[in-house]
């Protein structure tokens, strides 16, 4: 009992400690579960839209091209399924004509008569949905995005030209089923009228869920379907979604390797110090005759306590970051994959539990090591350890091999691993636990020597500092290290990233060399609305020297889709490939069946210059020679180009999506583009371009997926500026009574406080200096085995002067400014009551 | 005979999609039928498009060449949901929709077997012509032909195995419901129909169910009906009978019930003797007593099973019973429709096809 209360009044006469202790472990999981929740979200929030409309669908029938089909395909699918309750299904992007905080909506034309798990949908005005030209249903925040209520009106315009939807009613109302945000739910006829996609269909979905005929249909359906078209069961069109999100699910994953380092080294830094700063206490209880299971049992509820109490609080901070990271999280899978989809932040239980649990076992295993070693001692001995002793130093120490091992074990990892992307991440993380477990007795170290053979006429305040910043490592090596590794995550990535946008940029100069170019606006999935004849009227413009063209398309090849871009290039086009192995196709480019691959496909599918890669064509499968491979930034799952002259041949459509257009020397560009402008067809699918204003856009996209990247590099430095704050002040509040005497034997007020910042400066700058080879070291990683490893691109590192030094100085300020408040205390503490305690 | 459209039609059943969209869409713009109409054939065989619903509706009995019973239903209803549409380059945008009923009864295995297919009208799937009258819902097709100047019919329907085709020819005569073909279902003008029947098809074709194909021959009866709106709100549903007798005689007869559990006086039905004599039945006419209940497995439903019919106009005394209990269909619509024996003081005398709606 008598330990309980003391353990007890420790915690309430030192309130700012417990607080101190307890913000310290919610930071930590605050930073885990705000990191996770958000990948959670998104995954859960961004997988619904990649499913079927209302969830029943267990196939598809879908063309091998990707493209749009002839709805004469779903007689005959009614006819050879039947019971698999075949339902037509035609999807689309529309621009919304006055932009009210959304840009495009992406239309879902459905059939509500035949649509699966539709047995409710009476409930809302199913008649009018049907019969009522422009009809939607959008989900409530949709609606309330483009302030729409029921019966209002929203122009729109989408491959078709103006057209006019309106609200019938909101996905949430009685019985309606529920849909994805910026998704636009309407009958089949208003999408094709509004699409201009009349007579076709995007796909055909299958419930094979229920029926002894459903496995005999499927598989008479697979035989009897045009070479055009194809059967998928939606595991793999979900599963081959999936790896198109995957990629950019890498880039979070690092961030929450990230945020558990930090996280956990806050909690580890917190724990840890309450129960050393009690070892002298801990001795003279021992001494008094109290047992060790009874003082372990004491910890350990301490550590379990305040670990709950920090993972509540942590939880419900996280939850509050997710909900900022959300935003910016959501427009980069819009931009990037046109995915939709609630945007809806989910708490899974399961997190909020694993935040808890975190906390509490961290706390546990950070108590565990200095209880074990100040229950261990002698008691006579231990009553007696001072603020900092060779305990201390040895726990750096050994802290320093276990950071040698993991060294070890991060070279191992990279070395016995080539492809794989969990190794990498492995190495990774091994390298960062590698440096902020050696950096504090590194620190200390070099603050040793710098003490011992320092300048010799060295001023009081500067001598103080020296030893007092060795001394102190022992309590706040923890923190500096995570703020050393926070500094350092920063750097890396932000040297990945600029070096990133460095290689874009030269790839697009040297991509973009048509002046002008015309291409479909925003929908990416469009069909190819460019014929010979709209060619024919560019060719024909006096000022136009040259046309390239591209035919974009997507080919189902087994489980995973192949993207191909069809091209008839000049020669000025030709010379903006970049081959990093091979050689240029060119010279049987027309003629012959020849590809080349970009490098991320080359790395996905392990091949190389000289090998056969099979498209699958309306032909049947065709071997295509990869004469080279270049370089290509814009698709991370790769591309196949092959000559537009093969591809009409195989799949007989001379449409294309995009012209570039190369001007006859001297000619006027902004006439050009006028008269370019004034051959568009008015309604809009189409755009000019110059290759300026492409590039802008291409970077500005660039620049918005590592937006959110940069955010929680900075708020992991942030936090773990918050660690060292946390770690300053509870080393400062312990040194009191230290301060005191100094200020008692006659330090003036002024030299302590030099001395205090002294001592901060010193350790962050050593900090910093650690930083800044462990962030080239990292951003290294991230280009050669993280980038590679998850898409197959390569690049050369930039050692930019503004990403390597903003973190750094950043990280400098943060201590400095974390200084303040403990030392101003310190100075201001009433030397005879501080003597007096104890 | 059949009204999905009515609002009264099934309580537990108002939340799907036909029901609930005809229970939407109005009557304005539809013909009504409000008076005599000048039948003529073929032309009546194919759709009218003018109102809102309609049904060709095919039931008979068959045997195989192995002597095996079989009973089979094949309907295809047309629901306009629109009596108007605007012009568009969609053929979604057309507002007609045909739903299709196909039920085989295997009477020795006792097996039921029932399909439904829905579609809206769209070119290679669904549709009707009128040259010949047809009507058409995937490979499921209704075809009208005159063959010698008499009135014949091609059926075919095929789902999960099962495959039925038959030609019918016409037996007996058109025989016009009602008054000269209206046929009146409550007080309100315009709650009519106008409704005939072929209640005498000779069924020749071929089957296969199970273990193969078989030549099957039998005979069949055709209802046609087309509305605009029939029944009125105290109504809940009816109980339809359809007989064919050995003698050569046929009786059809509908009982609609109120919403109280009583007989509707317009309940209505039709005798034709051997000779193609027509008696038409007033609602006092006919009594009709369950004998027996049936409590589906499926839905927890109760239907009355068994039946003694009393005609006394025609010095009929018939008694009725199921040739199999679960002859239920458990689609968008739920209803008994079921192959039944007649017997008369104990000794077979005839075979039909019953509806039980509404319960």
């Amino acid at each position: 009992m008598l330990l309980w209360r003391a353990s007890l009044r420790l915690l309430t006469r030192h309130p700012a400690q417990c607080l101190l202790a307890v913000s310290g472990i919610a930071l930590g999981v605050a930073i885990v579960t705000g990191v996770l929740l958000t990948q959670a979200s998104a995954r859960l929030a961004f997988a619904d839209s990649l499913r079927s409309v209302f969830g029943a669908a267990s196939h598809s029938v879908v063309s091998l091209d990707g493209e749009d089909f002839d709805e004469a395909a779903l007689a005959l699918v009614r006819r050879t399924a039947p019971s698999l309750a075949p339902t037509p299904i035609i999807s689309g992007v529309v621009r919304i004509a006055h932009d009210e905080g959304l840009h495009t909506l992406q239309i879902l034309g459905v059939d509500a008569l035949t649509v699966h798990g539709n047995s409710g949908a009476a409930g809302f005005a199913l008649l009018d949905f049907i019969t009522r030209p422009g009809a939607m249903l959008l989900s409530p925040r949709t609606a309330q995005r483009l302030r729409l209520v029921p019966g209002t009106p929203l122009a729109v315009t989408g491959g078709g030209g103006a057209h006019r939807l309106y609200l019938l009613a909101l996905a949430s109302d009685n019985n309606a089923p529920v849909i994805a945000d910026d998704v636009a739910v309407v009958d089949i006829a208003t999408a094709q009228e509004v699409l201009d996609k009349s007579g076709r269909l995007t796909r055909i979905e299958l419930d094979a869920n229920t029926g002894a005929a459903a496995t005999r249909e499927l598989a008479a359906l697979s035989r009897a379907l045009p070479p055009r078209l194809r059967m998928i069961d939606a595991a793999r069109q979900t599963r081959s979604a999936r790896t198109l999100t995957d990629a950019f699910y890498t880039n979070l994953d690092a961030l929450s390797l990230l945020a558990l380092l930090v996280g956990g080294f806050m909690i580890y830094n917190t724990m840890a110090f309450l129960v050393m700063q009690r070892q002298a206490l801990f001795a003279r209880l021992r001494a008094l005759g109290v047992s060790r299971a009874a003082l372990a049992r004491l910890i350990v509820a301490e550590a379990l306590l305040l670990g709950s109490v920090g993972g509540v609080v942590g939880c419900v901070l996280g939850y509050a970051l997710a909900r900022v990271l959300m935003a910016p999280l959501g427009q980069t899978l819009r931009d990037h994959y046109f995915a939709t989809g609630s945007g809806q932040l989910v708490f899974p239980p399961a997190l909020a539990l694993l935040g808890v649990a975190l906390a509490a076992l961290v706390a546990l295993a950070a108590a565990a090591l200095p209880a074990w070693s100040a229950l261990s001692a002698d008691p006579t001995h231990a009553a007696r350890y001072s603020v900092n002793a060779d305990g201390a130093a040895h726990g750096l120490k050994r802290a320093a091999w276990v950071g040698l091992i993991c060294a070890t074990l991060a070279a191992i990892l990279l070395g016995v691993s080539s492809r794989s992307l969990y190794a990498g991440f492995g190495a990774l993380g091994a390298t960062i636990l590698a440096a902020m477990l050696s950096v504090p007795w590194l620190t200390q170290s070099v603050l040793g020597l710098l003490a011992q053979h320092g300048p010799r006429h060295s001023s009081l305040a500067l001598k103080l500092a020296l030893r007092g910043a060795a001394r102190s490592m022992g309590r706040i090596g923890m923190a500096v290290a995570a703020l050393m590794a926070a500094t350092a995550t920063s750097v890396g990535v932000g040297l990945m990233v600029t070096s990133f946008r460095g290689a874009v940029d030269d790839w697009l100069t040297q991509l973009l060399r048509a002046e002008i170019y015309i291409s479909p606006g925003f929908d990416e999935s469009a069909a190819p609305r460019i014929d010979e004849q709209f060619i024919a009227r560019v060719s024909a413009l006096p000022a136009v020297a040259e046309v390239s063209k591209i035919r974009r398309l997507r080919l189902l090849d087994g489980d995973s889709e192949l993207r191909v871009s069809a091209y008839q290039l000049p020669e000025a086009a030709r010379r903006g490939f970049h081959f990093l192995s091979g050689a240029p196709p060119w010279p049987a480019w027309e003629t012959a069946d020849v590809a080349m691959i970009s490098e991320p496909l080359a790395y996905h599918r392990q091949r190389r210059a000289g090998d056969m890669l099979v498209l699958p064509t309306p032909a049947g499968p065709k071997s295509f020679r990869i004469a080279g491979i270049y370089t290509d930034y814009g698709s991370e799952r790769g591309v196949v180009a092959i000559s537009l002259a093969r591809f009409r041949y195989y799949w007989h459509d001379s449409h294309v999506h995009g012209l570039g257009v190369y001007p006859r020397a001297g000619a006027a560009r902004d006439l050009l583009e006028r008269d370019l402008n004034a051959l568009l067809p008015p309604h809009g699918e189409l755009n000019v371009w110059s290759n300026a204003a492409l590039k802008e856009r291409s970077l500005a996209v660039f620049d918005r997926t590592f937006a959110i990247t940069h955010a929680l590099t900075l708020f992991a430095a942030a936090i773990a500026a918050l660690g060292v704050f946390n770690a300053l002040l509870a080393l400062h509040l312990e040194r009191g009574r230290e301060y005191a005497m100094l200020l008692a034997t006659g330090l003036a007020p002024l030299t302590l406080r030099i001395t205090l910042y002294l001592q901060t400066l010193i350790i962050a700058l050593l900090a910093a200096g650690f930083a800044i080879p462990l962030g080239i070291g990292i951003a290294k990683l991230l280009i050669a085995v993280i980038n590679i490893r998850s898409f197959g691109w390569s690049m050369n590192l930039v050692l930019d002067a503004r990403a390597l030094l903003t973190p750094t100085l950043g990280a400098l300020l943060a201590a400095l400014a974390a200084t303040i408040y403990p030392a101003e205390s310190a100075v201001r503490i009433d030397p005879a009551t501080a003597l007096r305690y104890e | 005979m059949w009204r999905a459209e009515t609002p009264a039609l099934d309580k537990a059943q108002e939340d799907h999609a036909i029901t609930a969209l005809t229970a939407q869409s109005g009557n304005a713009g539809f013909a009504r039928a409000e008076g005599p109409h000048a039948f003529s054939f073929p032309r009546d065989h194919a759709a009218h498009p003018d109102f809102r619903s309609e049904w060709w509706y095919f039931t008979g009995h068959l045997r195989d060449d192995q002597g095996r019973a079989r009973g089979f239903q094949l309907t295809l209803f047309r629901f306009a949901l629109a009596a108007t549409h605007e012009p568009s380059p969609s053929a979604w945008r057309a507002p007609q929709v045909l739903l299709g009923h196909f039920a085989l009864s295997d009477i020795d295995a006792g097996k039921f077997h029932a399909y439904e297919r829905m579609s809206r009208v769209l070119p290679g799937v669904a549709g009707s012509s009128a040259t010949p009258p047809a009507v058409w819902l995937d490979d499921w097709r209704i075809e009208n032909f005159t063959r010698d100047g008499a009135d014949g019919w091609r059926i075919a329907a095929a789902q999960d195995g099962v495959e039925l085709q038959l030609e019918l020819s016409a037996a007996s005569a058109v025989v016009l419901q009602g008054e000269a073909g209206l046929s009146r279902k409550s007080a309100a003008p315009g709650n009519a129909s106008y409704y005939y029947s072929v209640p005498r098809l000779r069924a020749q074709g071929r089957l296969r169910l199970g273990d193969g194909e078989h030549a099957v021959s039998g005979s069949a009866w055709l209802d046609r009906e087309w509305s605009t709106s029939a029944l009125a709100r105290a109504q809940s549903g009816w109980d339809w009978f359809a007989l064919q007798l050995d003698d050569g005689a046929s009786l059809m007869f509908y009982r609609l019930r109120q919403r109280d559990g009583g007989a509707d006086r317009f309940s209505a039905g039709t005798y034709v003797d051997a000779q193609g004599k027509v008696l038409r039945l007033a609602a006092t006419d006919v009594s009709i007593e369950a004998t027996g209940v049936w409590h589906s497995p499926h839905s927890g439903r109760s239907y009355p099973q068994g039946w003694r019919l009393h005609v006394a106009r025609a010095g009929l005394a018939l008694t009725l019973a199921p040739r199999l209990a679960d002859q239920e269909w458990q689609g968008r619509f739920r209803y008994w429709e079921g192959a039944v024996t007649v017997t008369s003081d104990g000794q077979p005398v005839g075979l039909g096809y019953v509806e039980l709606t509404g319960y």
